[in-house]
């Protein structure tokens, strides 16, 4: 980039739900960089146009609905927009996202800016739901502005609009006279000029609404929706999961003929098989889950399911807005956080951030499908519900109800106990576009992928080396691992988890859990091939467990994943995000109190009914 | 909260709060007590329908020009409504 010749800056626009970022995503491809502004958490997202002629800087502002700023993104957009960021070149023109359906809210937002004295291009996105009376050359008409139309959701929809940015950006800076009139009387002219109809017509996602939010069936489609989405992870994810762990048996018998016993065997077989690979297995389930959860949001029925829930919400001392972060929760906590920042008050949101991390995340998947398929039947209940499917979907709400309660908790706290607004938009249905399902997928694949590859496969490493030396002395009668150091470890630590019923091959998986939950499944897979003897050096953990395992050890591992403190990367961006690393502590403390307990009750409860084992 | 108080004082009988409104009743804004609710569509003139009302005094779904908002019970009580009869 030439620091002389700066390229051209353009800063897009738009209210929430307009399709700005599908646009962007057209406009910028691949180039698109995500970070923060500096000192706040607010996402800086910047992305190049790039053609024959050079490239223009695009930036994509947060969604805003007037100029007036009600979040800490909205106010960021205003300082961008104003020049007023310290750090930040201002952006030379505007392009203004409107979504062509919904336009009377929109053109407000639109007459608001005109006062800005830059050169603004609009473009009317979503075409292809427009009403009849909508087009660019009427609404160029009516504003004297110019209007591209796009279609954000196809390949090709924004093909006129990169044309024509491209010969704005090539045209001399004219700063446009602002009109001397406020906003709200330019917003009444245009209206009246666009002779868009005052009354209600009754649209498609009305109908929908009448019954996604009744107030008795909507409940049930909220519920019967979590349920499927469990029920589908569970039995649709097992033909994928048995492709994966038939490959991985494939590779571990491979190696096992092809390499002399020894170290690297070993490393290879118990460590990164056992481990690592154990942890691949699980892919399938997480995708599904994300699969649900990008469908849904895509859809536009996510803060419709927030509508139904507020009031339980607000029962608890939480915002309505905190639905959506606790939702992006079950994925991870990690964006999950992030998306607490669309909460305005500072306090509703650091109680979101507090609970966030008690919704259960993908990486808990599958220590729970571990332990669910190895102690609980695959058993036909009633109504073609199964009984495997029923207890994940129970583990999910006890997760649910443990944050409700905290937020209850946390909440009392509270000096001041305003009830705070909702003005919660309710955008149109839309049918996912699966291009967009899947970019998602993919995305998600390779964060994945790459976890395994490094930090999984790193720490699985660690394990193995800890699990395998120092090697046990002549004439030994224990298994080997018992006397490495991971074993010393596990016996070390074994009078704190002793009451909940946990052994030492337990305890040695927790340790690098705090790192990343899901390598508790591989650690284990880890601890018992080393420890069984070379005929049983396979990925099959699951009847290895169900063997040494009594139920209620089991169940209260189960329990203990529902409240487990969190893991290392979700405390760092805790830390980040509350700027304070007292919060980040009381987190992790707060959280193992909670597993602790909540294993100790199960624990001795399943001890009571099914007696010692 | 000044429109809210001005507002008050000249009520007639047919304005009511947004809250009160049944569903499927269409009606014209009066007047907005909080500037967000102005920005997001609710200004004097612009019509509005309830779609939905949650149970136990809990959010209000309602139509305001193309969109749909959802509302939280007190938030729609300080806006004034006069309903329109079909």
């Amino acid at each position: 980039m030439n620091e002389l010749f700066p390229p051209a800056r353009v800063a897009m626009l738009g209210s929430p739900n307009c399709g700005k970022s599908a646009l962007f995503n057209l406009l910028t491809g691949s180039t698109q960089k995500i970070a923060n502004y500096a000192g706040v958490t607010v996402e800086r997202k910047v992305g190049a146009l790039k053609d024959s002629r050079g490239m223009i800087e695009i930036i994509d502002l947060p969604g805003l609905y007037s100029l007036n700023p009600h979040s800490p993104d909205e106010a960021i957009t205003v300082q961008v927009l104003k020049g007023e960021l310290p750090g930040e070149r201002e952006p030379e023109r505007l392009l203004v996202v409107l979504d062509a359906s919904h336009l009377e809210r929109q053109l407000r937002l639109l007459a608001a800016l005109v006062n800005v004295p830059k050169p603004i291009l609009v473009a009317l996105n979503m075409m292809d739901r427009a009403p009849a009376q909508v087009n660019a050359k009427k609404l160029s008409e009516v504003t004297s502005l110019e209007v591209i139309e796009t279609i954000g959701v196809r390949a090709d929809g924004a093909d006129a609009l990169k044309q024509r940015l491209r010969a704005s950006c090539d045209a001399p800076l004219s700063p446009r006279q602002p009109l001397a009139a406020d906003a709200e009387s330019i917003y009444l002219n245009w209206m009246a000029a666009l002779e868009l109809s005052p009354q209600l017509a009754v649209t498609r996602s009305e109908r929908i609404d009448r019954w996604v939010l009744h107030p008795v069936f909507g409940p049930l489609i909220l519920a019967l929706v979590l349920f499927l989405t469990f029920q589908a992870v569970f039995s649709w994810a097992q033909p994928f999961m048995h492709v994966i762990s038939a490959g991985l048996g494939l590779v571990s018998d491979v190696i096992t003929q092809g390499l002399p016993p020894g170290p690297v065997q070993s490393l290879l077989v118990n460590g990164i098989l056992a481990g690592a690979g154990t942890v691949l297995l699980f892919l399938p389930q997480i995708l599904l889950l994300f699969a649900f959860i990008i469908v849904l949001e895509d859809s536009g029925y996510l803060p419709r399911a927030a509508f139904l829930l507020d009031r339980l919400m607000s029962g608890v001392g939480l915002s309505g807005r905190a639905f959506i972060p606790l939702l992006s929760s079950f994925a991870c906590a990690i964006p999950g956080i992030l998306a607490t920042r669309t909460i305005p008050d500072q306090r509703d949101r650091t109680i979101t951030i507090l609970i966030a991390p008690l919704m259960t995340c993908s990486a808990r998947l599958p220590v729970y499908a571990l332990l669910i398929g190895a102690f609980i039947p695959q058993k036909e209940l009633m109504f073609g519900i199964n009984l495997q499917g029923l207890v994940l979907f129970v583990l999910y709400t006890l997760g649910i109800v443990g944050a409700f309660a905290m937020a209850f908790v946390f909440s009392r706290f509270r000096r001041v106990k305003a009830s705070q607004g909702l003005a919660m938009e309710l955008p149109s249905y839309h049918w996912p576009v699966l291009r967009h399902v899947l970019l998602g997928l993919w995305q998600r694949t390779l964060i994945f992928i790459n976890r395994v590859g490094g930090t999984i496969l790193l720490l699985m490493v660690l394990v193995w080396f800890l699990s395998s030396f120092p090697l046990p002395p002549d004439g030994a009668t224990r298994a080997p691992i018992e006397y490495s150091f991971a074993g010393q470890i596990g016996q070390w630590l074994l009078p704190i988890f002793k009451p909940i019923g946990f052994g030492w091959q337990i305890v040695v998986a927790l340790i690098p859990g705090i790192a990343a939950r899901e390598v508790v499944v591989g650690v284990l897979g880890t601890v018992y091939a080393l420890g069984g003897s070379a005929s049983d050096l396979s990925v099959s953990l699951a009847p290895m467990i169900a063997q040494s395992w009594s139920l209620p050890t089991a169940l209260a591992l189960l329990a203990w994943y529902v409240y487990a403190p969190q893991c290392l990367s979700t405390l760092v961006v805790v830390r980040r995000e509350t700027n304070s690393l007292k919060m980040a502590w009381f987190l992790a403390a707060y959280q193992f109190v909670l597993a602790y307990a909540a294993a100790l009750v199960t624990y001795r409860l399943a001890m009571a009914w099914w007696g010692a084992a | 909260m000044e429109t809210q108080h001005s507002m008050r004082s000249q009520s007639s009988p047919a304005v009511v709060s947004l809250a009160s409104l049944g569903i499927d009743q269409d009606a014209v804004v009066c007047a907005t007590a909080h500037r967000r609710l102005s920005e997001l569509g609710f200004t004097p003139g612009t019509h509005v329908r309830v779609i939905a009302k949650a149970w136990f005094r809990g959010p209000i779904a309602v139509r305001v020009g193309s969109d749909t908002f959802a509302l939280r019970c007190h938030e729609a009580q300080d806006l004034m409504v006069a309903p329109i009869t079909p």
